[in-house]
């Protein structure tokens, strides 16, 4: 037993069965060096609970359900297509309001008068829409009065959103015409262009408006 | 009802975060109390902790039951710290309480019934500890930390050390006696101090 010490550590331990206790316990009863030996043992392992470790708080920050993708990535195809739908018609309605603020031969409704009436737009008038917007805008930013502030989306965002959503549209239209003629493709992209188009004539609209706003404009 | 380390590994590993939330909970402690005994510095252990709990998130899906859910953080634990020390090329530092003033511990740390002469003697004794710890060769003393301050049976240390049962004893039978040694000479040597100081004192 004396030569095979490390028997002692499973006594030490109580990690040895009942016939090797039995037996180390009578082994002790005769030998003091062993004795001595438990009796180190156990002073010592009595010694090691002192060492303590410092109070100290949770070093871990739980998960959250973090979102990889941006929100409209969760938003199937076709109602991003139908958004983008509805912000041309946005636009479209915006030039009505336009002819309230801007000289105009024409008598134009004021805001929150009657229901625009339909309006048939052609390719000339989005041009001549958009460059009066653009004239507008920079007159806008350019005033002394109060500069355009969008509160809704960061720059980068809508930027962001305008990309996806033409990715969305050019995924749609180039995804179901794969394995078509050269044709669809022309026109999925025309699409993606004019999609483009009305996005970018939308958000000077939402400039306007909000330019609007800022200026404490109320119609006409 | 509380569920099992087992209960939660499987449904962390479904995508649960807030399962794997609960087994941190369960386990920072333990885990914390390791690397900090083997690196012997709080802000070294609080970083190996949180890479212990990132890899064990991260390999989860790696994780087969093979071994007990502790088991197998002790020992991406262990394999940190030996890293971290191997960088740092440096031997695990002792953080040693110096001009420790009793009273200032006894504000923030003394428990009701300990007198600060009990105190002062506990932070010595830890201290005392911890640098005859640090002066183990590191098999023994990784065997001693997980034996007596984690609890784990000899075969677990085996398992997660990849080493016989004999050798987990003979480890823990040698580290004891090299403690012992140390730890008995420091008793003496104070008691001597005490004694002298007494002697010139009367």
């Amino acid at each position: 037993m004396c030569n095979e010490r490390e028997r002692l550590i499973g006594y030490v331990y109580d990690e040895c069965d009942d016939g090797e206790r039995r037996a180390i316990e009578a082994h002790v009863e005769g030998c003091g060096t062993c004795r001595t030996e438990i009796g180190g043992f156990r002073r010592v392992r009595q010694d090691l609970l002192a060492w303590d470790v410092p109070e100290h708080d949770s070093v871990w920050r739980p998960f959250a359900p973090a979102r990889i993708a941006p929100w409209w990535r969760d938003v199937p195809g076709w109602a991003l297509a139908a958004a983008a739908m509805a912000m041309f018609a946005v636009g479209a309605g915006g030039g009505v309001v336009t002819h309230a603020l801007v000289p105009h031969d024409a008598a134009a409704p004021a805001i929150g008068s009657n229901a625009p009436a339909p309006v048939e737009v052609t390719a000339a008038d989005l041009a001549a829409f958009e460059a009066r917007m653009l004239g507008l805008i920079q007159q806008g930013t350019t005033a002394s009065g109060p500069a355009i502030q969008r509160v809704s989306m960061t720059p980068q965002e809508r930027a962001d959103f305008e990309a996806e959503i033409m990715q969305r549209v050019l995924d749609l239209q180039t995804g179901a015409f794969r394995d078509h003629d050269e044709t669809w493709r022309v026109i999925a992209r025309d699409f993606t262009q004019q999609t483009a188009r009305v996005n970018r004539l939308s958000d000077q609209v939402e400039g306007i408006q909000s330019f609007m706003q800022s200026i404490g404009y109320q119609g006409r | 009802m509380m569920r099992t380390d087992e209960e939660l590994v499987a449904r962390a590993t479904a995508g649960d975060l807030e399962a794997f939330n609960q087994l941190v909970t369960r386990w920072e402690r333990p885990i914390y109390a390791l690397a900090y005994r083997t690196l012997g510095r709080e802000e070294d252990a609080r970083d190996v902790v949180q890479e212990a709990f990132l890899r064990a998130y991260r390999g989860l899906r790696g994780f087969k039951g093979q071994a007990k859910f502790s088991s197998w953080l002790y020992r991406i634990t262990l394999n940190l710290c030996r890293d971290w020390i191997r960088r740092e090329r440096r031997a695990p530092i002792v953080q040693v309480p110096e001009g420790t003033d009793p009273m200032d511990l006894a504000d923030t740390h003394a428990a009701p019934a300990e007198s600060v002469e009990d105190l002062v003697a506990r932070r010595e004794m830890s201290a005392a500890v911890a640098r005859a710890m640090a002066e183990l060769p590191e098999e023994q003393r990784t065997a001693i930390m997980l034996k007596e301050y984690q609890g784990l049976t000899f075969q677990e240390i085996a398992d997660l050390l990849e080493c016989p049962l004999s050798t987990v004893k003979t480890r823990l039978y040698q580290g004891l006696s090299v403690l012992r040694r140390r730890l008995e000479r420091r008793q003496a040597e104070e008691a001597t101090l005490r004694r002298a100081t007494w002697e010139s004192s009367s």
